[in-house]
C-alpha cells in the first residue's frame, strides 16, 4: 500500500486521502463499504439539498480543481463553457489512461468505480447532461469488468436512471470500450473514436463544450478529476485549498515507475517535493543506483536532469516553470547507468506507433524522428544529429491539430539538449566499435 | 441465406446495433465480439456486417486498421503481449520479450511447438510493477524473463481457450474447401 | 451591416460575410495562401498544416482555412516566421513522397512542384528510407491510384462523403502507415470520378484515358462550355494546338450552373473532335467534293422548290447562332417557313436528373433552340422514334442538323437509316456512322470547341462558347455555310 513515508507539513500521511480513503478496506469495490464512507451523500446534497447546476460549478471552480488527465485546466471553468441552452449534452469520462507511467485512474477503479460515477453524477447535473459515457481503453479488461458492475449496482439503488433518487434528475450512463489507441486519450480523439470512427482528433474551433459528440456540447473529464468531486461537494472548497499550493490546489495521485524500491500510487499533495517522493516515499532507485534523469509527467514531459530536481515542487507551475510539465503525475527515474540514446529511441519508438497520422507534420514528422533516432542507436550517429532530432521536433511543435506533436518534441528536444555530451561519447564510441571490427 | 456469424454473435452485434446514438458507434464493440468468439476478424466478416447489417466496409476497415488490438490474421492460440514503452524497457522488457520470442522459436524447431506467439505493445497502464503483459485476457505483473517463460508453460498445459478452437476449427474448414 | 467584417491581410483591407474563415478573405483579396487539403466546394479538414498565417494576438500561427475571420483582425502571410512554416510544411509533405516527378502525369500541374517553386525551394535534409506503398492500382475504368504519392489530404474521401455520397474510399492504418484506398479490390464506380483527379493535388489519382499521354505543358486550355447534356457545365477544354489534338476537359467554377464540378459523360467531349473521329469533306454521292460544290448544289436544289416542300430536322445541339442564320436564311431563300421538326433519340428521358449535374437532355441547347423557334414564329414537329410525320411531309429536300454528341443519340443509327428513305437528304454533321453512307450530301461542320457561338441551359442561363482554330481548315459553321449560301443564291439571282 503506498503512502507517503512522513508526515508532511505538520500533518498525518492519513490525512491526504481524498480518493484513497477506501485503500487498504476490505472489500472496497462494494456499494455497502462506499456508503459507508460517505458515498453518494455528496450526490444527495447536491440533488435534495437546494444545489443549482451553477452552485455545483462555482463550488468546483472555488475549490481550484484543476484536470487530473494532463492539461490542468481548471474543471469549474471548463464546466463553465457548456451553452445553458437546452438540447443534449454530453460528459464522457477519459478512461483511456495510457501515457507511459500512468496507472492512477485504473487505481481508482480498483479501489472503487463508484467515485467515479458519483462525482459524474454531480459534473453531469452541474452541465445538463442526461447520458455519459465512461470510455475506456480495450486493454483495461479488469477495470472495465469493474465499472460495469459499478454502474448495475448505482441502477439498482436508482442512482442512474430516469428518476435519481425521486428528485426527477434523469441521467443514463454506459461504458464504451476502445481497442488500442494512446491518442484516443486526446478528448477529441476520444470523441471521435466514441462515434465509432478512427481516434483522430477534431479540428478546434469548434470547442467539444459547443461542438462535440455527435455536434453536441460535451465535457470530456479525467478520472481522477470527476473522482475528487463528490469529497469537494461534501466538505467544501476551503478544505480542498488547505492541500496543494495556490495555483495547484488539492491532492493528486501520482505514479512512479522505473526501478524504484516501492513503486504505486501515491496521494500526495500538490506542492509536493520531488525528491523527497523519489527517495523517502519510494526508497529511492533499486541497488542504490544514482539518478540521472527524471521524466516528471509522463512520456511527453520534458526530461530534468538529476540535479534540476533538488528542489522541485510537484506542482502545475513549478514544472512549467522548470520547462516541463505536471502531465499526468507519472515520475519516471532513470538511473545512472542507461543511456539516454535509447531512452530517446524508445520513446520516439512509442509516438511514432501512436500517431494518428491524420496531419502532415506529425505522421511524417514521428516516423522521421523514430528513423534519426534509430540511426543514431545502430551506430550511424554523428555530430549534430541529435541537434536535428531537435531541430525537427521544434518544427512540429504548435503545428498540428492537437498537442501529440507537442508531446513528441517534450522528449525529442529535452534529451538532445540536456545530454548532448552523452551523445558526443556515444558517436565516439559506435565509431571506435566500428574501427575495432572494420 | 445462411448468417457468416454464429445465433448467439448476432444477437450481439445486434444488441451493440441499437445501444448507442448512433449505428456506426457499434463497429468497434462489434469488431471486439467478432474476434471473441473467432480469435481474429476475417475479411469475409467484414463483407458480412456489410451484407447482413448495413454497416459501411470502409467505416469497419478504416476502424480494423487504426487500432491495434484487433487481428486481422488467424492467431496462435495465446498472445503474450510484453509491453517495451519507457517504465516497462528501464524494468528490463527488452529482455523478457528476447526470451520469450527465443524460446518460443527454439520450441518450433524442436518439433514441440508451443501455441504461443509474442509481440511488443506500448504501454499497457500498470506501469510501477514493469514489465507489464498480457496473455489473452489476463494481465500479469512484474513479467521477468523467467515469469514469462513460466507463464507460457503453465498456459500451454491447459485446455485451449474456446475462440482458438474455433479458429484452427474454421482454418481447417477453409483449407479443405480449396 | 452587422454581418459583415473588415480584416486586413498584409496591411491591405478586406470586407466578408461574418462566418468567413482567413483563407476565404485572402482568396477573395487575391492574396494566396499555401494549402493542401482546403477546396471551396468540400468541408474544412484542416489536416495539412500548410496555410499557416500570422494573426496579431495570437501566439501561435494559426491556419487560415479553419480561423473565423474577426473585425479588425491583421494577418500576416509574408513574415519570415510564416515562410518558415511553409518551408516546414512542405518538408514534412515532402519526405516520404516518392520521387516520381519524370513518370508522372501530374508533373506540370502539380501542387506539390508548384509549392516548392513557390514557397519552398531548399535543400531536404531527410536522408533516410523513405516509406513505401502500393502503387499503380485499378480503382475503377477511369481512374489509376497511386498511395505513395498521396499527401493523405483527404480531399478525395470528403468528396466521396459529400458530393456523390458514395463514401468508397477511406484512410487505412495510422501514424506515417496511413494509406489512402478503396474497400479491398472495390472499385469508383459513379459518374463524377474524374473530378478526383482534379482536385487530386499531386498525382495520386490519374486519369486512364490521360495516362502518359502527353504532357501538360504542350497543351493549351480554352474556357468554352460542355456540350454533353443540358447543364452546361463550364469547361476547360485542353488542346495540344501543335497537333490541332484535344486531349482532355477539366470543370471550371460556376456558381449558377455547376459549381466546381462536372461529369465523366462530359470528359469524353474531347473525343469526337480529333480528327479521326470525324468527317474531313463534304461527300455528294459519296463522292468527295469541295465545300463550294457542295453547297452549290443545295443552292441549286433551293431554288427549285418550293418552301413547304423543304423540311428542316433539327437537334438541340448547335448554336442559337446556327439557328437564327439556318432559319432565317431558309425564309428568305424559299420566300416561306419550310416545315420544321425536331429529332430526339427514342430513348431519351429529358426529365431525368441525377441528382448532381448530368440531366436526361442530353442536348446542350433545347432551351436556346427553343426561344429561337419562338423569335422566328416557328411551330416544330416532334420525331422521336416515330418519323411518320417526316415521311409524310413527302419534302423534295430536307436538311438535317445532325447530333455532334452521338452518346446522346443512342439510337443514331436507326434514325439515320430512316433519312436515307427521303429525297434529297443534306446531313450537316461530322459522323461516320455506317448508315449515312446513303445520303444525297454529308456536310461536317464545325464542333463546339471551334465554335464561339451561344448555348442557352435548362434553366436559362445563357453562356458563350469559345473557339479554337478549325482541326480541319475547310470545314465551317452552319451560321457560316448558310451565310455563304445567302450569298451564292444571290449571286445566282
Amino acid at each position: 500500500m503506498p503512502v507517503m513515508n512522513s508526515p508532511y507539513n505538520g500533518r498525518q500521511p492519513s490525512e491526504f486521502r481524498i480518493l484513497t480513503e477506501l485503500e487498504g478496506v476490505p472489500n472496497s469495490r462494494s456499494l455497502e463499504v462506499y456508503k459507508k464512507h460517505g458515498g453518494y451523500a455528496a450526490l444527495e446534497k447536491v440533488l435534495k439539498g437546494g444545489m443549482s447546476p451553477d452552485d455545483v460549478i462555482n463550488l468546483v471552480k472555488a475549490s481550484g480543481l484543476r484536470g487530473r488527465g494532463g492539461a490542468g485546466f481548471p474543471t469549474g471553468m471548463k464546466w463553465g463553457f457548456v451553452p445553458k441552452a437546452p438540447g443534449e449534452k454530453y460528459l464522457i469520462t477519459n478512461f483511456d489512461e495510457g501515457e507511459p507511467g500512468t496507472y492512477k485512474d485504473r487505481y481508482i477503479a480498483e479501489l472503487n468505480a463508484h467515485m467515479l460515477i458519483e462525482g459524474k453524477l454531480i459534473g453531469a447535473y452541474a452541465i445538463g447532461a442526461s447520458k455519459s459515457y465512461i470510455y475506456l481503453r480495450g486493454e483495461f479488461y479488469g477495470e472495465i469488468a469493474w465499472c460495469e458492475q459499478a454502474i448495475k449496482e448505482a441502477y439498482d439503488a436508482g442512482y442512474l436512471g430516469d428518476n435519481i433518487m425521486g428528485t426527477g434528475f434523469k441521467h443514463h450512463m454506459d461504458v464504451y470500450i476502445g481497442a488500442g489507441s494512446y491518442i484516443c486519450g486526446e478528448e477529441t480523439g476520444l470523441i471521435s473514436s466514441l462515434e465509432g470512427k478512427k481516434g483522430q482528433p477534431k479540428l478546434k474551433p469548434p470547442f467539444p463544450a459547443v461542438k462535440g459528440y455527435l455536434g453536441q456540447p460535451t465535457i470530456v473529464n479525467n478520472v481522477e478529476t470527476l473522482a475528487a468531486v463528490p469529497w469537494i461537494i461534501r466538505n467544501g472548497a476551503e478544505a480542498y485549498k488547505k492541500f496543494g499550493t495556490e495555483k495547484s490546489a488539492g491532492t493528486k495521485l501520482f505514479n512512479i515507475s522505473g526501478p524504484v524500491v516501492r513503486p504505486g500510487c501515491y496521494e500526495l499533495p500538490l506542492g509536493y517535493p520531488l525528491k523527497r517522493f523519489i527517495f523517502e516515499d519510494c526508497g529511492g532507485l533499486i541497488g542504490g543506483k544514482k539518478l540521472k534523469a527524471v521524466i516528471p509527467g509522463g512520456a511527453s514531459a520534458p526530461v530534468l536532469t538529476a540535479a534540476e530536481i533538488e528542489t522541485i515542487t510537484m506542482d502545475y507551475e513549478a514544472f512549467a516553470g522548470a520547462g516541463t510539465m505536471l502531465g499526468s503525475g507519472a515520475v519516471i527515474v532513470i538511473p545512472e547507468d542507461v543511456s539516454m540514446v535509447h531512452v530517446l529511441e524508445n520513446l520516439m519508438h512509442f509516438f511514432k506507433d501512436e500517431s494518428c497520422g491524420q496531419c502532415t507534420p506529425c505522421r511524417e514528422g514521428t516516423g522521421w524522428l523514430l528513423k534519426m533516432s534509430r540511426d543514431i542507436v545502430n551506430g550511424e550517429g554523428s555530430p549534430g544529429d541529435a541537434e536535428k532530432i531537435a531541430d525537427v521536433a521544434g518544427k512540429m511543435m504548435g503545428r498540428t491539430i492537437c498537442t501529440f506533436s507537442d508531446a513528441a518534441a517534450g522528449p525529442a528536444r529535452s534529451i538532445p539538449q540536456k545530454f548532448a555530451h552523452e551523445f558526443l561519447e556515444f558517436y565516439k564510441s559506435k565509431q571506435n566499435a566500428a574501427q575495432a571490427h572494420g | 441465406m445462411a448468417s457468416f456469424f454464429s445465433s448467439a454473435l448476432n444477437e450481439t452485434i445486434k444488441g451493440y446495433l441499437g445501444r448507442y446514438e448512433t449505428k456506426r458507434s457499434s463497429i468497434l464493440p462489434i469488431l471486439h465480439a467478432i474476434q471473441d468468439e473467432n480469435d481474429w476478424i476475417s475479411k469475409e466478416a467484414v463483407q458480412a456486417l456489410e451484407a447482413e447489417h448495413g454497416l459501411s466496409v470502409v467505416d469497419v476497415n478504416e476502424v480494423l486498421s487504426f487500432y491495434t488490438m484487433y487481428r486481422k490474421t488467424p492467431p496462435k492460440p495465446y498472445r503474450l503481449e510484453v509491453c517495451g514503452s519507457i517504465s516497462c524497457w528501464l524494468n528490463g522488457a527488452d529482455k523478457t520479450i528476447a526470451t520469450a520470442k527465443a524460446h518460443i522459436a527454439e520450441a518450433e524447431k524442436a518439433g514441440k511447438p508451443v501455441p504461443f506467439e509474442c509481440h511488443k505493445v506500448e504501454c499497457l497502464g500498470v506501469c510501477g510493477y514493469a514489465p507489464v503483459a498480457l496473455v489473452n485476457k489476463d494481465r500479469h505483473l512484474n513479467v521477468t524473463p523467467e515469469l514469462a517463460l513460466k507463464l507460457i508453460a503453465d498456459y500451454s498445459k491447459k485446455d485451449l481457450p474456446a475462440a482458438a478452437k474455433k479458429c484452427a476449427a474454421d482454418l481447417a474448414a477453409r483449407s479443405s474447401k480449396q | 451591416m452587422s454581418n459583415q467584417v473588415t480584416l486586413s491581410i498584409n496591411n491591405q483591407s478586406i470586407t466578408v460575410p461574418a462566418g468567413s474563415t482567413i483563407m476565404e478573405a485572402a482568396q477573395k483579396l487575391g492574396v494566396s495562401v499555401p494549402h493542401f487539403c482546403w477546396h471551396p466546394g468540400l468541408s474544412i479538414a484542416g489536416v495539412c498544416r500548410f496555410c499557416m498565417v500570422k494573426v496579431e494576438g495570437m501566439p501561435k500561427l494559426q491556419i487560415a482555412c479553419n480561423t473565423p475571420a474577426t473585425e479588425g483582425m491583421k494577418v500576416d502571410t509574408v513574415s519570415s516566421d510564416v515562410k518558415d512554416a511553409h518551408k516546414w510544411a512542405l518538408e514534412f509533405h515532402l519526405i516520404n513522397h516518392p520521387l516520381d516527378c519524370p513518370i508522372c502525369d501530374q508533373a506540370g500541374e502539380c501542387e506539390l512542384q508548384n509549392y516548392y517553386m513557390k514557397v519552398g525551394k531548399y535543400q531536404s535534409q531527410m536522408e533516410d528510407e523513405k516509406v513505401l506503398k502500393p502503387k499503380a492500382l485499378d480503382v475503377g475504368d477511369t481512374l489509376v491510384l497511386d498511395t505513395e504519392r498521396c499527401i493523405l489530404c483527404s480531399r478525395c474521401v470528403r468528396f466521396e462523403d459529400e458530393v456523390t455520397k458514395t463514401s468508397t474510399l477511406g484512410i487505412f492504418n495510422r501514424g506515417d502507415q496511413a494509406t489512402i484506398g478503396t474497400y479491398q479490390d472495390r472499385k469508383i464506380k459513379h459518374n463524377y470520378s474524374y473530378n478526383l483527379a482534379d482536385i487530386c493535388p499531386v498525382g495520386a489519382f490519374t486519369a486512364k484515358d490521360f495516362r502518359f499521354k502527353c504532357r501538360v505543358w504542350f497543351l493549351k486550355e480554352t474556357k468554352t462550355v460542355c456540350p454533353g447534356c443540358s447543364t452546361g457545365c463550364n469547361v476547360n477544354l485542353f488542346q495540344n494546338s501543335n497537333q490541332r489534338e484535344y486531349y482532355r476537359l477539366k470543370p471550371r467554377h460556376n456558381a449558377d450552373v455547376n459549381g466546381h464540378w462536372m461529369c465523366d459523360t462530359g470528359r469524353t467531349m474531347y473525343e469526337h473532335l480529333n480528327a479521326s473521329a470525324r468527317l474531313p469533306a463534304p461527300l455528294l454521292n459519296g463522292e468527295t467534293v469541295s465545300s463550294q460544290a457542295a453547297l452549290q448544289a443545295v443552292t441549286d436544289t433551293l431554288k427549285s422548290v418550293s418552301a413547304d416542300k423543304v423540311a428542316v430536322v433539327l437537334t438541340a445541339q448547335f448554336t442559337n447562332e446556327d439557328y437564327k442564320a439556318t432559319l432565317s436564311t431558309l425564309k428568305t431563300l424559299l420566300k416561306g417557313t419550310p416545315k420544321v421538326f425536331v429529332w430526339r433519340d427514342e430513348s431519351e428521358k429529358a426529365e431525368d436528373f441525377d441528382g448532381i449535374l448530368f440531366r436526361g437532355d442530353r442536348n446542350p441547347n433545347t432551351r436556346g433552340m427553343m426561344d429561337v423557334f419562338k423569335e422566328q414564329g416557328v411551330s416544330p414537329v416532334m420525331l422521336k422514334g416515330d418519323f411518320s410525320a417526316l415521311a409524310s411531309a413527302a419534302a423534295e429536300l430536307t436538311l438535317i442538323f445532325g447530333p455532334e454528341v452521338e452518346a446522346g443519340y443512342p439510337n443514331l443509327g436507326k434514325a439515320l437509316s430512316r433519312f436515307v428513305e427521303v429525297k434529297k437528304a443534306v446531313y450537316f454533321g461530322n459522323t461516320l456512322n455506317e448508315s449515312a453512307k446513303k445520303m444525297w450530301l454529308r456536310m461536317p461542320v464545325k464542333v463546339f470547341a471551334e465554335k464561339s457561338g451561344t448555348f442557352v441551359n435548362f434553366n436559362g442561363v445563357a453562356q458563350k462558347l469559345k473557339a479554337n482554330p478549325p482541326v480541319f481548315t475547310a470545314v465551317k459553321g452552319v451560321d457560316e455555310y448558310f451565310a455563304d449560301l445567302s450569298k451564292m443564291s444571290q449571286a445566282t439571282l
